[in-house]
């Protein structure tokens, strides 16, 4: 395989609260190769989302800032640029699309004005050449009468059809790099499945690599190349979307994958994990996922396991190397 | 990213009882917190103020007519030699208890209207809503002095005047909360369970609206001082010769050239007063709006 | 056979609301039209469906907490919807709800002792000693340490809080318990907690189910019957098995080829439905789904299909082309 072309490197992100520092982000590590989908999965607090913001440098209007680490996009560190450089790499070499679509596009604008205005802002091309640019972009995530939708207002979009747009925004200017947080989440199934086969699509058709961040591991087993699961601001297991769902290692990954109800599997019980995930003060002092593990052994408590062949962050890793 | 902050603001509030929650808030709004030592200690004086004051209120030094400022009389003496100072800290009582007896009175009737009117709706709402309406097209000062018109002179019609200015101010406020509480789930939680419309309003919907009852109530004891004094200025209020702040500065008013003092000290107290209550009310406000989101 | 708990027949919920000016122009909404089903005691039924098929706005009318336009509810052999007043308090001690929002649907200035000794106290059950008694014995119950009584909602996570939910709506021991999306809002790990919960309490207290949820997957680990909606019909109904396995109506096959499954090898036919969901003020003629269905024909678009009897499976679907696809 190629370069990455993007690539996270011990990714530190933490919030200030009332003077205190609470630690979101604690060293990530992930790589991104053209025309690749990369999942990111984890529950509410796990830091995914924060992840994906410290990416796009929108920590800005929040109390939570990049404490270390690098953000490297073609061999050149995100994080150092200047706000210029900042804005000329955003929405045009990389872009981002959101859970709720209505928050990220102006109510008081028409969709054609808003889409032209995001073209032109990082393509020098006249207003009508824009326009033709964002009919042909609504055209290709599958918007019918896509023509009079341009003289639209948001509020008069259904939820599926507005984040159809915000993906049409966002693939506009050709991205190398899409971050996609939670991008159908808050849409129904059917209309799920119409999205995930648009962005599939986009994949295909620019090799657009994908960075893709939700909690739903059916939505990760249908969509993604590799798939690194976060928990408690790291990251805990990585691997091949066929390594995690068919044989995961980390025990929080298992409990996971045990948690989710199968259609049609006729199961009596589901495979919990006990407990809650611990907020940033009760996290345990060794593993984090220690308090709630089942295999949990002295050791754990004691020591923050390192993340073995950058794949599976726990010491049960390092006995079974030891047996083979 | 709120995911981390919120996890902060739940780990802080652990073991904590709301009033505990809000002290702590409360305590980080420094010029709130100051109005409120002031507001305190402005209390103890009204209380003990006829005891430690240096002078009677109705003591008359004839060899002293309107004299200024000094040691023997702090902020000087009026037309008849009456130490101002002294006049001053008898007033303090008067003044706190008119605003404090009338906005309690506004408070309890604006907030029983507001609450059968939020919470019951349809025609009562209107009936209640369109009276409110009335009332509050007249400019509160205009309207006490309809009702002093009506009741006659006086301090305790002065009380009854303020009190029913403010019936619809509260009024409106909370049955603004009140259909805002009605609408959430716990409320529908709780009559799915099939408790009475009495429980409904007392276990749920009251505890919903104390905290903008408690803000607001600050905020109209200063107004409601200011248009007592202003009634009392107009000669509608407390009888002239009594230790009224807005009595006493309506007599200085013939002197304001030659004895500015005698107008400055009452009006000073008044104004430090009035702002100590909104600044309070500012903060209380703003120490207990994130139990309102809550 | 046993006689049924919950028997719902030709539920409709229209909402009216007036447009323009001089509010000339009515606009009814048909959020519920003709919805019927019965619940034997013991079962779990699943009401699935996506937003605004009506799911919810059924299960608040069985709640009472709002009116039916049409149409009967039958529990325990009386009419629900004809009571009122003290009849109608003294009927609600046999059914309860669980919230979909767990933050909302607790208040934030009553502790959790007080608002799982509410019901107790309004259905005066218990005296003061024994409502303490109660809320610890509940505590237990769901799984919550009984020091957690004196504190706040605002404490706890949501599955915890999902779990005083439950609490509450046990205090009275109902017969039935209708639970609006109650994990909808929880994270995965937490949501299979309180799904087996769910489990561990309908054997433990015989409780019976009307389960509301958007997640098929969901719906088919607790459920024992299946009740589809779309656009405030139901379009298919019978044993989970049967529906999960053979789905009759063509829109429940394509929401079960819709749902992702968590296996990366799953090969699937997946029928990608065209469009939005109409709006429900303004449905389409005949068969509610024939705007998106794609083997809709001439007589999809003038008569709507009656549910009836599939010869293959044994169980209905309101569908012209029956037996046929």
């Amino acid at each position: 395989m190629s370069e990455p072309i993007l690539s996270i490197n011990q990714l530190y992100t933490s919030f200030r609260v009332d003077g205190e520092t609470i630690p979101a982000v604690e060293g990530i590590d992930l790589s991104l190769y053209p025309g690749e989908i990369v999942g990111l999965v984890g529950e509410s607090g796990s830091g995914k989302s924060v992840t994906s913001l410290s990416v796009m440098q929108l920590l800005d209007e929040t109390p939570g800032e990049v404490t270390g680490g690098e953000v490297l996009f073609q061999g050149q560190d995100l994080l150092k640029f200047t706000d210029r450089q900042k804005r000329k790499v955003r929405g045009n070499d990389i872009s981002m699309i959101f859970q709720e679509p209505m928050t990220s596009l102006n109510p008081v604008l028409k969709i054609g004005k808003q889409l032209v205005e995001a073209i032109r802002e990082h393509q020098r091309i006249s207003q009508t050449d824009a326009r033709k640019h964002a009919i042909h972009m609504l055209n290709q995530v599958g918007i019918p009468r896509s023509e009079a939708i341009m003289n639209e207002y948001p509020h008069q979009l259904s939820g599926g059809m507005r984040q159809r747009v915000m993906i049409a925004m966002a693939m506009s200017c050709d991205p190398k790099v899409l971050i996609a947080d939670e991008p159908t989440t808050a849409l129904d199934v059917t209309i799920q499945a119409q999205i995930l086969d648009v962005m599939r699509n986009m994949r295909d058709q620019h090799n657009t690599s994908i960075l893709f961040i939700t909690h739903d591991l059916g939505v990760i087993a249908e969509m993604c190349d590799r798939v690194a699961v976060m928990y408690s601001g790291r990251i805990v297991e990585q691997g091949s979307v066929y390594e995690i769902f068919e044989n995961p290692k980390h025990p929080y990954t298992k409990g996971l994958l045990g948690s989710i109800p199968k259609l049609g599997a006729k199961e009596d019980r589901l495979d919990s994990i006990q407990g809650q995930v611990p907020t940033v003060e009760d996290r345990p002092k060794g593993c984090k996922f220690a308090n709630r593990c089942p295999f949990v052994m002295d050791h754990c408590w004691e020591e923050e396991p390192p993340l073995f062949d950058g794949k599976n962050r726990c010491w049960l890793h390092e006995r079974e190397e030891a047996t083979e | 990213m709120a995911e981390a902050a919120t996890r902060k603001e739940e780990e802080q509030e652990k073991k904590v009882t709301p009033f505990q929650q809000f002290w702590k808030s409360f305590k980080k709004q420094k010029v709130s917190f100051a109005a409120g030592v002031f507001l305190l200690l402005l209390f103890i004086v009204a209380a003990i103020g006829p005891f430690i004051a240096p002078y009677g209120p109705q003591e008359y030094d004839y060899d002293n007519l309107l004299s200024g400022p000094s040691w023997q009389h702090l902020a000087g003496t009026d037309d008849f030699g009456r130490d101002i100072f002294s006049r001053i800290l008898h007033g303090a009582w008067i003044s706190l208890s008119v605003g404090l007896s009338s906005v309690f009175i506004g408070a309890l009737l604006g907030t029983i209207l507001g609450i059968i009117s939020g919470y019951f709706g349809k025609w009562v709402d209107s009936a209640i809503m369109r009276v409110m309406d009335v009332l509050l097209a007249f400019p509160g000062m205009l309207l006490a002095i309809g009702i002093i018109a009506i009741l006659g002179p006086g301090l305790f019609n002065v009380v009854m005047a303020v009190a029913i200015f403010s019936v619809p101010v509260f009024a409106r406020i909370i049955r603004s909360s009140t259909l805002a509480i009605k609408s959430t789930l716990y409320v529908e939680a709780t009559q799915s369970i099939g408790s009475s419309h009495f429980r409904v309003i007392m276990k749920h919907i009251f505890p919903g609206t104390v905290s903008t009852l408690i803000v607001y109530f600050t905020m109209r004891i200063g107004s409601a001082i200011l248009i007592a004094a202003g009634l009392s200025f107009l000669g509608l209020g407390a009888d002239p010769s009594t230790p009224e702040w807005g009595a006493m500065l309506s007599n200085g008013r013939d002197y304001l050239n030659n004895a500015p003092h005698v107008t400055f000290f009452p009006g000073l107290a008044i104004f430090l007063t009035v702002l100590a209550f909104n600044l309070l009310g500012d903060g209380l406000r703003d120490a207990l709006d994130p139990k309102i989101r809550d | 056979m046993k006689e049924p708990l919950l028997q719902v027949d030709g539920l409709k919920k229209h909402f009216v609301s007036q447009k323009g000016f001089r509010k000339s122009s009515k606009q009814v909404v048909k959020a519920v039209d003709g919805v019927s089903f019965d619940i034997n005691p013991g079962e779990t039924f699943g009401l699935v469906g996506e937003s605004g098929c009506g799911k919810s706005t059924t299960g608040r009318m069985i709640m009472q907490m709002l009116e039916a336009t049409e149409g009967t509810i039958t529990f325990d052999g009386e009419r629900l919807d004809q009571l009122s007043g003290k009849a109608l308090k003294k009927a609600r001690k046999d059914f309860q709800m669980i919230f979909q929002d767990p933050y909302a649907s607790l208040n934030p200035r009553m502790t959790v002792r007080d608002i799982i000794a509410e019901p107790l106290i309004v259905h005066e059950m218990e005296t003061s000693n024994g409502i303490d008694r109660r809320v610890y014995e509940l505590l237990d119950t769901v799984g919550l340490p009984r020091k957690v009584a004196e504190r706040y909602p605002h404490e706890f996570s949501g599955g915890q809080r999902q779990r005083i939910g439950i609490a509450r709506a046990l205090a009275v021991k109902p017969k039935l318990i209708i639970a609006d999306e109650p994990v909808s809002a929880l994270d995965v790990s937490i949501q299979s907690q309180v799904l087996n919960l769910l489990k561990d309490l309908q054997d433990e207290f015989d409780l019976t189910y009307l389960f509301i949820a958007h997640d098929l997957s969901v719906v088919d680990f607790i459920s024992d019957r299946i009740g589809v909606m779309y656009l405030g019909k139901l379009v298919e109904i019978g044993d989970r098995d049967s529906i999960i396995q053979n789905p009759q109506h063509p829109y429940t096959k394509a929401l079960l080829s819709a749902v992702p499954v968590p296996d990366p090898r799953a090969k699937r036919e997946r029928i990608v439905l065209e469009g939005d969901l109409p709006s429900p003020s303004n449905p389409p003629s005949g068969c509610p789904f024939h705007t998106r269905c794609p083997f809709a024909w001439d007589r999809c678009v003038n008569e709507t299909p009656e549910l009836q009897t599939a010869e293959t499976t044994g169980h209905t679907a309101a569908c012209h082309l029956l037996d046929e696809l």
